[in-house]
């Protein structure tokens, strides 16, 4: 660090005033001096070739201006032959445009308001022979109207969209959002979708579905006004699982129809279950079972046996079948049924000794009475009865509730007169030892 | 050498490149330094620096030709053409380079009292010996500081730390062949500034605007006062005698000249004529080159042309020593006479350094205050 007082240095700059002159100078440049030079006589060939060319310019421009005033008058002619007035301009088969206030008009022959003629003015563009439109194009809406047909052998273009619910493409796809079809379609032929995969529609109607399936969905008639016909040299419903048949529904020309199970029906019967209904009758044929309900616990026909099976009724309310051995139970109203009695049925056998049996008859108190209407049998008679009330038997006990039936809820329901003979016979026998008592006595 | 005790005066010492490194020459060798850098006036070039070493050689171990000794490697010595060495002022622990050069002449005597002068000459002398070739026109428009620095690849100057050049205006290439140094004399002329060596062996560029931010180094004055230098010689100069009011810019063969003159000047002392080739890479840049020399030294002014002093007087107890010996060329001084002050530049130093005296000699110049963006 500098030990002494630093000077304070200011620059003043310099500027150019008019205390200064300044000059420019080009170097002079001797060898292009000489590249200037030329001679005299090349010169007086330079004006000369000059001069020639300038006599040339003349006459061309001399020849320029004829033509220019010959194309003038050519223009002008031909103007006034094609606009014979302010407004309206003839072509060369003398078809004229006439250009008014309110738009421009086509046409050909003497009128530009009536005869063939196309106008296009603030409405749109419209079409006329000598009456009305023929077509039109509303200039506010662009809706395009057509008396005749739209024809041609090919009609090109993009996309046909009717306000977006009807839309045919360029590959004539047919999109429709929504649509109703009213009126008749009529077809001779074709298909919905393809030859070997679709609905094929001819002369006669849908005649043939091709070898897919119809998944889901619902074939709906309306009821009573039409009917859903199979006609073919099948005609017949087959059912299929994968492609196994495992059914049909089939009519039988005059005799009704028929539904069996299998591949191959047999309306005579017997080679694979089936059921007919004809004319005359219904009958069902099976190699086992004939069931209503669930076969094991409802009503079953055993073609076998030809035996009724009522399991799940109880023997007293109804018929059943044993293994082999047919018995029929009366329980009821004069209801059968028939009940075992054979030793061979039976184990534990032991003969009853004991007594008290006779008092227990002499509280048995039989009644006479009329089955309640809603327990009869419409057209029987319903004459008056007589017997016990299942409630006096249970309430004797001493073993007399064993002849009565107790209903699933335990409640006395029905009285099995063929066990009271036990009881009577056991008070008969208590009877006859009294009376052979007093007799020895 | 001894009465430099290196705290209350600078101890110098001279010191050879030797396998690498500096090794210092035994001090009671040394009989007398004498060095010269710089320029006499700031309308010269920067002269290539000399420093003459005067060493006792009784042992002849300074002798070129010796085959043993302090200086003979692998039987040769070291002491040849080119050899590096360095002047170095140490003070406070602090050490100042005072020279730096190559070892040019060797006068070796063999009298009665055996003495070695050896001179030692900085690098612009080796930049003035290679010669440039013409430049390519991708050198168009290449800043002044790029110009210099390709002159100093093509001598093979190191790049780095050894060079700091500074200079923003655009040179033209030049068809012609010229020696490296004047193509960067070139470069100064176009920039108004200065090349020179330093003392620390940099290769250095400063444009005008330089002159305007160097510190003011020392203030000389007749009177005593404390910090500042008593000078024991002033040699002034009458500012006519380097008059310039009329300055010509050759940019080259085929481009435009630029002359400037600026009237007030001619019309009191005639027409003062100065020539710069400067190969500037546009008009603007030649006219406004052409206005700032033909203005800065239109104005004669008598100013201090050289200041001598005793380097051992400055100040007390060397206070003073670490920005003596800071100062560069270009550097600002000041001296105050019978009460007026002169602000002056630094254009040059000599030393001379013997066994108990230091004489100092500094060649000045005003600073004039123009100054122009070039």
């Amino acid at each position: 660090m500098p030990l002494c007082p630093q000077i304070t240095n200011t620059p003043i700059t310099v500027t150019l005033t008019a205390d200064f002159t300044v000059t420019n100078v080009l170097p002079v440049l001797a060898a292009n001096t000489q590249q200037l030079a030329v001679t005299d006589a090349a010169a007086a060939a330079a004006v000369a070739t000059a001069n020639a060319a300038a006599a040339t310019a003349g006459a061309a421009q001399s020849t320029a201006n004829t033509a220019l005033a010959n194309a003038a008058t050519a223009y002008t002619a031909a103007i006034g032959s094609l606009q014979p007035s302010a407004n309206t301009i003839v072509n060369a088969t003398n078809q004229m445009t006439a250009i008014a206030a309110n738009g421009i008009t086509v046409f050909s022959g003497a009128s530009s308001s009536s005869g063939p003629r196309v106008v296009l003015n603030s409405t749109g563009l419209a079409g006329f022979d000598s009456g009305g439109a023929t077509f039109s194009i509303s200039a506010s809406t662009g809706a395009a109207v057509f008396s005749g047909s739209v024809t041609g052998s090919t009609i090109t273009g993009g996309t046909l969209n009717i306000a977006g619910n009807a839309i045919i493409d360029a590959s004539g796809l047919l999109t429709a959002t929504g649509a109703t079809i009213t009126g008749t379609i009529n077809a001779t032929a074709g298909y919905f979708g393809t030859v070997s995969n679709g609905f094929s529609i001819n002369s006669t109607g849908l005649v043939g579905v091709g070898s897919g399936l119809i998944v889901g969905g619902t074939i709906t008639t309306s009821s009573g006004a039409s009917s859903v016909s199979l006609v073919g040299s099948n005609n017949s419903l087959s059912f299929k699982t994968s492609s196994t048949v495992v059914g049909h529904i089939l009519p039988l020309s005059t005799f009704g129809v028929l539904t069996h199970y299998g591949a191959t029906a047999d309306p005579t019967g017997g080679t694979f279950p089936q059921m007919f209904v004809g004319s005359t009758g219904a009958s069902i044929f099976a190699s086992t079972t004939i069931g209503i309900g669930v076969s094991t616990s409802g009503i079953s026909l055993n073609a076998a046996t030809g035996g009724i099976n009522l399991n799940n009724q109880t023997n007293y309310t109804g018929v059943a079948t044993g293994a082999g051995t047919a018995m029929v139970v009366v329980t009821t109203g004069s209801r059968v049924a028939i009940v075992t009695s054979s030793e061979r049925f039976k184990e534990q056998i032991q003969y009853i000794n004991t007594t008290g049996w006779l008092d227990k008859v002499m509280q048995m108190k039989p009644i006479t009475y009329k089955t309640r209407e809603d327990f009869t049998t419409e057209g029987e008679p319903n004459e008056t009865q007589i017997g016990f009330l299942a409630e006096d038997i249970y309430d004797i006990g001493g073993d007399l509730e064993k002849a009565v039936v107790l209903d699933p809820l335990g409640e006395p329901f029905s009285l099995s007169y063929d066990r009271l003979t036990v009881f009577l016979t056991l008070a008969i026998k208590e009877l006859k030892a009294e009376i052979d008592q007093l007799k020895g006595e | 050498m001894t009465a430099f005790d290196g705290v209350t005066s600078p101890a110098v010492t001279v010191q050879f490149l030797m396998s690498g490194s500096f090794v210092t020459v035994a001090t009671t060798d040394v009989i007398s330094i004498n060095i010269r850098r710089g320029r006499t006036r700031q309308s010269e070039r920067d002269q290539c620096g000399t420093a003459d070493i005067i060493l006792n050689n009784f042992s002849g171990t300074y002798n070129p030709d010796a085959t043993s000794g302090t200086y003979v490697v692998g039987g040769v010595s070291i002491l040849r053409d080119g050899l590096q060495m360095r002047i170095v002022a140490t003070i406070g622990g602090v050490a100042y380079n005072l020279y730096y050069g190559f070892l040019e002449i060797t006068r070796v005597d063999q009298g009665e009292a055996p003495s070695v002068t050896m001179t030692f000459v900085d690098g612009i002398a080796y930049i003035a010996d290679a010669q440039a070739p013409a430049l390519a026109a991708a050198a168009n428009a290449e800043t002044a500081a790029t110009r210099v620095g390709r002159m100093l690849d093509i001598v093979g100057w190191p790049s780095g730390a050894s060079r700091s050049l500074t200079g923003s205006v655009g040179m033209l290439a030049t068809v012609q062949n010229r020696s490296c140094m004047a193509m960067i004399y070139q470069a100064v002329d176009a920039i108004a500034g200065r090349f020179y060596i330093s003392r620390d062996n940099v290769a250095t560029l400063v444009p005008l605007a330089n002159k305007f931010s160097r510190p003011t180094q020392l203030l000389f004055t007749d009177t005593g006062a404390s910090n500042t230098v008593g000078y024991m010689e002033l040699f002034t100069n009458p500012g006519t005698y380097y008059v310039v009011n009329q300055a010509v810019v050759d940019r080259g063969n085929a481009n435009n000249q630029y002359t400037s003159r600026y009237n007030p000047s001619v019309s009191s002392y005639g027409i003062a004529k100065a020539v710069f080739d400067a190969p500037v890479a546009t008009n603007s840049n030649a006219e406004n080159l052409a206005l700032y020399e033909s203005r800065k030294l239109a104005d004669p002014l008598t100013y201090v042309e050289r200041i001598d002093f005793n380097a051992l007087a400055l100040g007390d107890y060397g206070a003073l020593y670490p920005d003596f010996l800071a100062t560069e060329l270009g550097d600002q001084v000041s001296v105050v006479r019978s009460g007026v002050q002169y602000n002056l530049v630094v254009e040059g130093m000599a030393f001379v350094i013997v066994q108990n005296n230091w004489m100092m000699s500094y060649t000045t110049s005003a600073i004039n205050p123009y100054s122009i963006t070039i």
